[in-house]
């Protein structure tokens, strides 16, 4: 095989596993840099008015790594109704506008389009290469497995913690990403995660009077990519405030790619938790997003931040719905709408004053009407 | 028993089926009127600030019904042929309405490969509406209205857009389809989704703005139904909104089989598959040899009629222009 110069679209770190798999097929690999205004401004500029922001981040991204001269870039499809499925070809047409010849290798789901997603295995493993996939394939596993592992330890280790601990920890976490996007095998990873694991479960405890449990749900590239969130899962971790995530890649992956080729109905969980406002699949992540506001109020949490890119046509649908839900149980809500004119001080300004909010009503529930208001603002 | 019926949405394509559905039915129908600014005041105090002009619209026809009829018809829209899709806003539209309007039932529009509508969903939610009804009344019922559909839509490959074609079913004497009276050899092909193209007080009447001019009108459903789904020759990818691709195919068969001078494309602010359709409608057709000229309408609720009549004419005069420098 030719070795091809590839590159992939932004989505937080769970590049790094796809680049860790790359490398191991012997692609060379383009490295989108991280999300920045740059970005933002390159994308929006080439991109329609109203398209949704993945949209703009990629055509950005993509525009940002020209100049190294990638051959092909790879993403994945999608059969609508949500307007993902198009972006390869948009993309391809925008860039092609631009006088770049650029080609998109999509991933269609498998179930739906088995024979072209062969085609592409052929045409990129068919040498002899595909025996290096099991390997390849294994590695970009582990190291998935152990960002999410970091991930999900993190978020519920830092209400714990005080202030400065959780700076700590945060800093541990970052360190431990460089470190897993540099390691080389799955033995190196699996001691990186020891090693990380047993350094910050020794972080001296010290527990809150109250903690305060927030979900976040939402689209899942705006979920997972901190560059379009404005950092917003560590900045509310930082606060001390227990964020629960609802989108893991390898969570989603399963479900779509796996248990969707073997026809299991994975969704029925959801659309049943759901079924009193949405009753039906309708595209993207729609269902998932008002089932875990239902989740999120029958177990209790003190509120849920809803992220979307701006237009996201299912999750403008699941915001109105979420709205009825925080209407009627009396469950606190906040949609963020994101687009390229979002300002982080803008996003993070509404973002306490929620959190606030959240914090003084359980005080006062808890308390009563005469209670004595107790929380000062955590930022 | 009245039931109330949004002239919103679809209804510009289905009006026929549904009301001589339920006037097989002997169920006493109010269809909403046309959009009027209190209809449409209201459908803006109602819906979410984020959703598109034509789902506001909607909860404002529902608001009107409100409080004139016992029950509200609710269209919503899912499958449309093997791999289509609408658009997930129109999917959920009732889910999104019935707690606002709790008095209105759904009406789910499937349609199979085939493009035929499926009467499964309508039989389970008719009971509510006409209690006790006997499934043999259903089915002649249905077929009735299918047969009205059918003989609507053969208007349209007659070459009566939908509007005309309904006025004529109505028995009133429509105007010849297409030509004006004093012909200036300029075509227009006004390109959209139907509660675009044939809401007046969404699109500020442009149809008969262009009359007025003399253009020769021409839209998406009076093309051949064999051309409706064609692929332009660099798309890679079908488009699984079907309205998009119709759209497609449409600006594809007015820029060659039936060529037109420009095409205008109508789209509502926030229409998320008509950014996509748009953006891959501009490129393919700047690819195209001796393409028709585009404009590209944006309309909301802040459209005002002498803004848009001002791009119109502008266009208008650009065409002839064009046309003029193309013949010397």
């Amino acid at each position: 095989m030719p070795r091809y110069k590839a590159s992939v679209a932004q989505l937080g770190t769970a590049i790094i596993p796809i680049k860790s798999i790359m490398l191991e097929l012997g692609f060379d690999v383009i490295m989108p840099p991280p999300v920045s205004k740059e970005t933002l401004m390159l994308g929006s500029s080439h991109t329609p008015e109203f398209a949704c922001l993945p949209l703009k981040v990629n055509v950005g991204s993509y525009l940002q790594i020209l100049p190294q001269e990638p051959e092909v870039i790879f993403m994945v499809g999608g059969v609508g109704p949500c307007r993902f499925g198009l972006y390869g070809e948009v993309q391809k047409e925008i860039l092609h506008s631009l006088g770049y010849d650029l080609e998109f290798v999509v991933l269609e789901p498998p179930k739906e389009h088995l024979s072209e997603v062969i085609d592409i295995f052929v045409r990129f493993l068919g040498d002899g290469t595909w025996r290096r996939l099991p390997r390849a394939l294994y590695i970009g596993y582990k190291k998935l497995i152990a960002l999410e592992k970091i991930d999900k330890k993190v978020l519920a280790l830092a209400p714990h913690l005080n202030a400065i601990w959780r700076q700590k920890l945060w800093e541990e976490k970052e360190a431990f990403v460089r470190k897993i996007d540099n390691a080389a095998g799955a033995a190196r990873v699996d001691r990186i995660v020891r090693e990380t694991m047993a350094k910050i479960d020794s972080f001296p405890r010290e527990e809150p009077e109250e903690i305060f449990r927030l979900m976040i749900t939402g689209e899942f590239f705006m979920v997972l990519e901190p560059g379009v969130n404005f950092h917003l899962e560590k900045y509310l971790s930082l606060a001390g405030i227990e964020v629960d995530r609802t989108i893991f890649f390898w969570d989603w992956f399963k479900k779509a790619v796996f248990l969707s080729m073997l026809r299991v109905n994975w969704q029925k969980e959801y659309l049943d938790l759901a079924r009193p406002y949405l009753s039906r699949f309708v595209g993207g992540h729609a269902v998932e997003s008002v089932a875990h506001t239902m989740e999120a109020f029958n177990k209790g949490y003190d509120g849920l931040i809803h992220l979307a890119p701006f237009g996201c046509m299912p999750e403008v649908t699941a915001m109105s719905l979420i709205r009825q839900i925080g209407r009627e149980k009396r469950f606190p809500t906040l949609s963020l709408l994101l687009d390229e004119h979002a300002s982080g001080t803008g996003v993070i300004t509404r973002v306490e004053a929620f959190v606030d909010l959240v914090k003084n009503r359980k005080l006062y529930e808890r308390q009563g009407r005469g209670g004595q208001k107790v929380c000062r603002s955590s930022f | 028993m009245l039931l109330g019926i949004p002239r919103s949405l679809f209804f510009f394509y289905y009006n026929p089926f549904w009301t001589s559905l339920w006037r097989e039915l002997e169920v006493e129908c109010l269809v909403s009127p046309p959009t009027t600014p209190a209809i449409l005041q209201q459908g803006l105090e109602l819906a979410l600030d984020e959703f598109c002009l034509p789902v506001k619209v909607h909860y404002g026809h529902l608001a009107y019904l409100e409080n004139r009829v016992d029950l509200i018809f609710s269209p919503a829209f899912g499958r449309w042929g093997k791999r289509g899709h609408f658009c997930p806003k129109l999917k959920a539209i009732h889910d999104l309405v019935k707690h606002r309007f709790p008095r209105s039932i759904e009406f789910w529009h499937d349609l199979d490969e085939k493009e035929i509508l499926q009467p499964g969903p309508w039989w389970k939610a008719i009971p509510s509406i006409v209690p006790g009804v006997k499934r043999k009344r259903f089915r002649a019922a249905w077929g009735e209205a299918c047969r009205q559909q059918a003989a609507f839509q053969q208007l349209w490959v007659a070459g009566y857009n939908p509007a005309e074609a309904a006025a004529r079913l109505g028995g009133e004497n429509a105007a010849e389809p297409g030509e004006p009276e004093h012909p200036s050899g300029l075509k227009i092909a006004v390109l959209g989704h139907p509660y675009l193209v044939y809401d007046e007080a969404l699109n500020q009447q442009i149809l008969a703005l262009l009359h007025t001019k003399n253009v020769g009108v021409y839209t998406k459903e009076t093309i051949p139904p064999s051309a409706r789904k064609k692929l332009w020759p660099s798309q890679g990818k079908e488009v699984f909104w079907p309205l998009g691709q119709e759209l497609l195919a449409a600006a594809l068969h007015y820029s060659t089989a039936e060529r037109v001078d420009g095409i205008i494309f109508l789209t509502a602010c926030l229409c998320g598959p008509d950014a996509i359709t748009g953006e891959l409608l501009e490129k393919y057709m700047a690819r195209t040899d001796a393409a028709p000229a585009l404009l590209n309408l944006t309309l909301d609720e802040h459209t005002g009629r002498a803004g848009l009549e001002t791009r119109v004419e502008a266009f208008i005069d650009l065409l002839h222009w064009r046309k003029k420098n193309a013949a010397v």
